[in-house]
């Protein structure tokens, strides 16, 4: 939706971007808090740059807790340190660049946001944020053919609000520019091999429900390439010395993986370390199984 | 624990580490202690759904205790729904007919994005209906329990802001007749710039979505009355006269630097008197294991046990009040229910 360029035609879907691969050009990682979201989307960038695509880790800084938050700046350093490039977008400014190429008028667009009516709008509206995010991410793929990205979504709830947001928004807008971007959007995101989603779990019952649950929720409007990955598996470990209840854990946890084995694409071992960088190093071999 | 008990009891946290399970064994304790409880619950997994034969959804259902079949409790459930909340807000304030419209039907439905601002006043409206002891809360994860808590001052902003702009626009050129606005917005004359904001906008977003956006706002301008009850909630959801916050993590989810960043950013409702609950424990059961040092065990046992301790340490320096739950190993979330509750009653 946001133009990089100076244009403002619409964006155009016959373009140039042949898949590279077997990839696809937006990986979405979700699930609930703390199943090891961000860990992954990092290792799996990582993995991806040491394949030598020209991939970006994607953060919205739409959630207070990412301001200054120590756990983003962490991330932040990681990132840096493993050489993969990061891209917070920031909602404010996308949609005064989105309304500006619009109205063809910085000025104007800069007033439109700032006044109490449009923040109004967008904050009553929460998928909003979610079409100006997702116009500004499918315009980098435009922009830049070669462009993978990754994004580390917040939790499962807003995952579905996002992708909800655009058919929603399509319905919402009956005419006008915003109408016609969201219309394309949808063709974009369900173009083939454009959007991968990695539904993020840990192995209890509960847990691999609800990522089932969500894939299903994703899948309601269109069949989207999803993946359910179960982080922080022991199974691996067993072995005859374990005491009782860590035998009980694990047959559970195989148990657990086994009643959802049909829907499970991936598993991925808990790592024994306690330093994020070597626990990011040590994750990318396993990151092909989530392309 | 109920000594313990207050008014509201709000369970929140960082998501998947299970929140609505504790706050469910939460409820079910204080019932069978002899309360009569409501437990509110957005968004459970279908297992717990099923196990407390829940089926409907946005309606307060009486329940048997899930843990022995047929015993007499007053314990309530009730999965939060927007459209059915906001169905009764409209209902209330004699506005049924903004339901017809098709932009507030679509910002109600379920992740539309109405969901946290309509769970405050559902909370409010099973609150002023004086029917229960205790409304147990399960908040949405993670940030999305930001946006509840933001919800309250959303409201304000918006009913104070866009409203005087869009009347003072709208107040030149619709019959309002049927619209009861207050002469104190229509007072408020400032000279906003809405028209030429709305004409810009049109450019953008269609003139039909202008109009329709209006229609929506003033819709939802018609249900005020409820939005602005929710607004007074706030200041009792503070007072730890009336309110238990019980923020939860979990050990096998290492989200410290979350719940803190929670703790940082819910002024004055997660205080260092709000109880600290971490929930999967293995601490004790790792203890009574020794695996010799030359083993390859011995790098699992010293992983798990670093992770937890480290967690517990942190957690200790932040809150007062830490509650530890021994993780229940086991396939059934029905062993979940029982030894969760269990441990509430021992608390």
């Amino acid at each position: 939706m946001v133009r990089t360029s100076n244009s403002y035609l619409l964006l155009c879907i016959c373009s140039k971007n042949l898949p590279m691969d077997d990839l696809s050009r937006f990986y979405i990682f979700t699930g609930k808090g703390g199943v090891g979201k961000s860990t992954l989307s990092l290792s799996f960038s990582k993995y991806l740059k040491n394949q030598n695509k020209n991939v970006k880790l994607v953060f919205f800084k739409t959630s207070k807790l990412d301001e200054g938050s120590l756990q983003y700046n962490v991330l932040l350093k990681e990132a840096n340190e493993l050489g993969v490039q990061v891209l917070d977008l920031d909602l404010l400014e996308c949609a005064q660049g989105y309304i500006a190429r619009k109205l063809n008028s910085k000025t104007i667009a800069s007033w439109i946001i700032k006044t109490p009516f449009f923040k109004s709008l967008i904050n009553m509206i929460p998928g909003f944020n979610y079409v100006i995010y997702l116009g500004q991410i499918l315009t980098m793929l435009e922009d830049d053919p070669s462009l993978v990205l990754v994004l580390d979504s917040p939790s499962s709830g807003h995952a579905l609000t996002m992708l909800q947001a655009t058919t929603n928004f399509s319905e919402i807008f009956k005419s006008g520019a915003i109408f016609d971007d969201t219309k394309l959007m949808l063709s974009r995101m369900r173009q083939e091999n454009f959007v991968k989603i990695n539904v993020i779990t840990i192995p209890t019952t509960l847990s691999l429900q609800e990522a089932r649950e969500l894939k299903q929720q994703i899948n309601q409007d269109f069949q989207y390439k999803i993946d359910i990955c179960c982080n922080f598996t022991l199974k691996d470990y067993a072995n005859e010395e374990l005491p009782e209840f860590l035998k009980k854990k694990i047959a559970n946890e195989v148990e657990a993986i086994g009643q959802n084995q049909a829907e499970l694409s991936v598993t991925i071992n808990l790592v024994l370390t306690e330093d994020n960088t070597s626990l990011i190093k040590e994750l990318v071999p396993s990151m092909k199984s989530l392309v | 624990m109920s000594q313990l008990n207050k008014q509201f009891e709000i369970f929140s946290g960082t998501g998947g580490v299970g929140k609505t399970t504790l706050a469910t064994s939460r409820a079910i304790e204080l019932a069978r202690s002899g309360n009569r409880v409501l437990l509110i619950t957005i968004d459970p997994a279908k297992r717990l759904k099923d196990l407390l034969k829940l089926e409907g959804e946005g309606e307060v259902i009486q329940v048997t205790d899930p843990l022995s079949e047929g015993e007499n409790l007053e314990l309530f459930v009730e999965l939060m729904n927007p459209e059915k909340t906001f169905a009764r807000m409209a209902k209330e304030s004699n506005a049924e007919e903004v339901l017809q419209n098709r932009i507030v039907s679509i910002l109600t439905r379920p992740y539309g994005g109405l969901n946290e601002i309509l769970s405050i006043v559902e909370l409010n409206m099973n609150y002023l209906s004086g029917k229960y002891d205790t409304i147990v809360l399960d908040t949405p994860p993670g940030s999305h329990f930001l946006d509840f808590l933001d919800a309250t001052q959303r409201i304000q902003v918006f009913f104070d802001k866009s409203f005087v702009d869009i009347f003072n626009y709208l107040g030149k050129k619709t019959d309002l007749t049927g619209v009861n606005i207050g002469k104190k917005i229509f007072n408020k004359v400032i000279s906003s710039g809405i028209k030429k904001l709305l004409s810009y906008l049109s450019k953008v977003t269609g003139d039909q979505f202008v109009d329709e956006f209006i229609e929506a706002v003033l819709a939802i301008y018609k249900t005020k009355s409820s939005f602005l009850a929710a607004l007074q909630l706030q200041q009792t959801l503070k007072d730890d006269k009336y309110s238990n916050w019980f923020l939860v993590t979990s050990v096998e989810q290492n989200k410290l630097e979350e719940a803190l960043q929670l703790k940082a950013h819910a002024k004055g409702l997660i205080t260092n008197k709000s109880y600290m609950v971490l929930n999967k424990c293995i601490e004790n059961e790792l203890m009574k294991w020794s695996p010799s040092a030359d083993h390859k065990n011995y790098k699992l046992k010293e992983t798990l046990l670093n992770r937890e301790r480290h967690l517990k340490k942190s957690l200790k320096d932040s809150f007062e009040k830490v509650l530890e739950f021994p993780e229940v190993i086991s396939l059934s979330p029905l062993d979940h229910l029982k030894g969760l509750t269990q441990t509430w009653k021992n608390c």
